[in-house]
């Protein structure tokens, strides 16, 4: 096994950079590909069900992970975490679990499809209304707007922490703030933020927290919470059993069974509660002084390369690990192509955000996005600054 | 470097494509779609010249085929016709 911080190996060729970490995160943190094997190994139990040994020790990982949440989001009551398949299901069970008929829901607009496609289909389906808070370049998003645009019938505020496609960090302290200025609850995307950025959920008043277990927090796909405050109630996403009040044929309302009918992924959860575990020995600050050592260099790296524009916020601080370029007028599946070719992997296109795509002004065109992971070095970032240089070069020259 | 590529309505039968040319031993190379190219399916299948006429054949073989471009720097794609690939044409010829 290798140092402390280290992932522990490296299947994918030496001579590929893998810089898609916004996608689904590589390598996993430390310790993760060991839980998962041992939990398929060694724990045959089914959490909540029975209480032999196997059975109280898949119940004790679950609780465990639940506290690990707790201790990284700042809340006490650890059954107020439920269990998810990702993000796009903590989502929808949040969206769908509490918008009523005719409800109005103001959106930020740098919102995921996750939440965006969600929304859609309920103002089909139960007539929501949606109003999106306006972006306006360089400037992001105005918590001031909140109030603005509050109607009677109001009761949600959604917003991602940090944008899968500018990276910028929104400012969903002051929104919270906002919301509940107007008695409105809030919902907080942290897909792209947990493990990396603080997100104090029960100190800054945050009703509803989204996450996911496969990227910034670099544990196993599959994996997702939903985060809501004690005294908050959804409807359940599903019904089934939940090994606890079996002699009722209805859902128990107790958390977090109620939001957890069914059997839990138990080997992806041992792999999150590892990370988890991981990440709080190295703590959230170290992780963001890594990573913001990394982007500003490459932020400063890259603006020096002609032909080449930046989205989204210049100051590093202003960001996640992210940053989505364009090259001149050219197809950024090219350029994809191209850093393939060199070995670098990255994601083109419009990564499921048309709606930040929309505030950029990159709908039809997508861009190219390179997002970091924490076992990075600052050569990984050289390696793929001169290899955009490179086809910026040829884009240039052939112009 | 020329290429040919090869776009898809469905992401399932580029997936299928791209598995059928390693059963056949032959390069193809699963790209990000060119944005100016229409197909619904995001990923499109990339061959060297010289691989595309023995390609192309195994592809419209079992029927995974689908619409046909070429490029001389990999950015700026024109449609290419079935009928320009010599050997598959007279192959057809009796079919
Ligand atoms: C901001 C944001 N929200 C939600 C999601 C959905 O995450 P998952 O695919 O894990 O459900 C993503 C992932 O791309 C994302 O970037």
């Amino acid at each position: 096994m290798s140092a402390e911080g280290e992932p522990e190996s490296r299947n994918v060729p030496d001579q590929l950079l893998y810089l898609d970490n916004a996608a689904t995160s590589y390598p996993k943190a430390p310790g993760v590909v060991e839980a998962v094997v041992e939990h398929l190994r060694d724990i045959a139990g089914n959490a909540g069900r029975g209480t032999h040994t196997f059975a109280a020790m898949a119940d004790r990982l679950l609780w465990e992970t639940r506290r690990e949440l707790g201790a990284l989001f700042g809340t006490r009551e650890a059954t107020r975490w439920a269990f998810t398949l990702n993000a796009t299901d903590a989502l929808n069970a949040a969206l769908k679990g509490y918008l009523r008929p005719g409800d109005h829901v103001i959106a930020s607009p740098l919102e995921h499809n996750a939440v965006a496609r969600c929304l859609r289909h309920l103002e089909k389906t139960r007539d929501v209304k949606i109003t999106r808070l306006p972006y306006v370049p360089g400037m992001g998003v105005d918590p001031n707007d909140v109030a603005r645009l509050v109607r009677h019938n109001t009761r949600l505020v959604v917003a991602v922490h940090a944008s899968n496609v500018t990276g910028e960090i929104l400012p969903v302290r002051e929104l919270a703030l906002e919301a509940h200025n107007r008695g409105l609850t809030i919902l907080i995307d942290a897909t792209q933020t947990a493990g990396v950025l603080d997100l104090p959920a029960e100190a800054w008043g945050l009703d509803m927290v989204a996450c996911t277990g496969h990227k910034s927090l670099l544990g196993p796909q599959g994996t997702g919470a939903l985060y809501v405050r004690p005294g908050l109630e959804l409807e359940p996403p599903r019904q089934g059993g939940t090994g606890t009040q079996s002699e009722r044929d209805e859902m128990p309302t107790d958390w977090p069974e109620a939001m957890e009918a069914g059997t839990m992924n138990g080997p992806g959860l041992a792999g999150l509660l590892a990370a988890l575990r991981w990440l709080r020995r190295k703590t959230v600050r170290a992780v963001r002084e890594d990573e913001l050592v990394l982007m500003r260099h490459l932020i400063a790296a890259l603006a020096e390369i002609p032909g080449l524009h930046i989205y989204g916020p210049r100051k590093a601080e202003d960001r996640t690990g992210l940053v989505s370029v364009n090259i001149g007028d050219e197809d950024p599946a090219w350029a994809a192509t191209e850093l393939e070719a060199q070995g670098i992997l990255i994601r083109s296109g419009l990564h499921c955000a048309p709606w930040a795509h929309q505030c950029l002004g990159t709908l039809k065109r997508g861009t190219v996005r390179l997002s970091l992971g924490p076992f990075l070095t600052a050569d990984d970032i050289d390696r793929a600054v001169a290899a955009l240089a490179r086809i910026a070069a040829v884009a240039v020259g052939v112009r | 470097m020329t290429y040919v590529l090869v776009t898809y309505e469905r992401a399932h039968d580029a997936m299928e494509g791209a598995a059928t040319l390693v059963d056949a031993g032959i390069r193809g190379t699963l790209i990000p779609r060119p944005r100016t190219l229409t197909a619904k399916c995001g990923v499109a299948l990339r061959l060297s010249v010289e691989d595309a006429p023995s390609a192309i054949k195994v592809l419209r073989s079992e029927g995974l085929l689908g619409d046909l471009f070429v490029s001389e720097d990999g950015r700026k794609w024109e449609a290419l016709a079935l009928e320009s690939f010599e050997g598959v044409k007279s192959d057809n010829a009796g079919a």
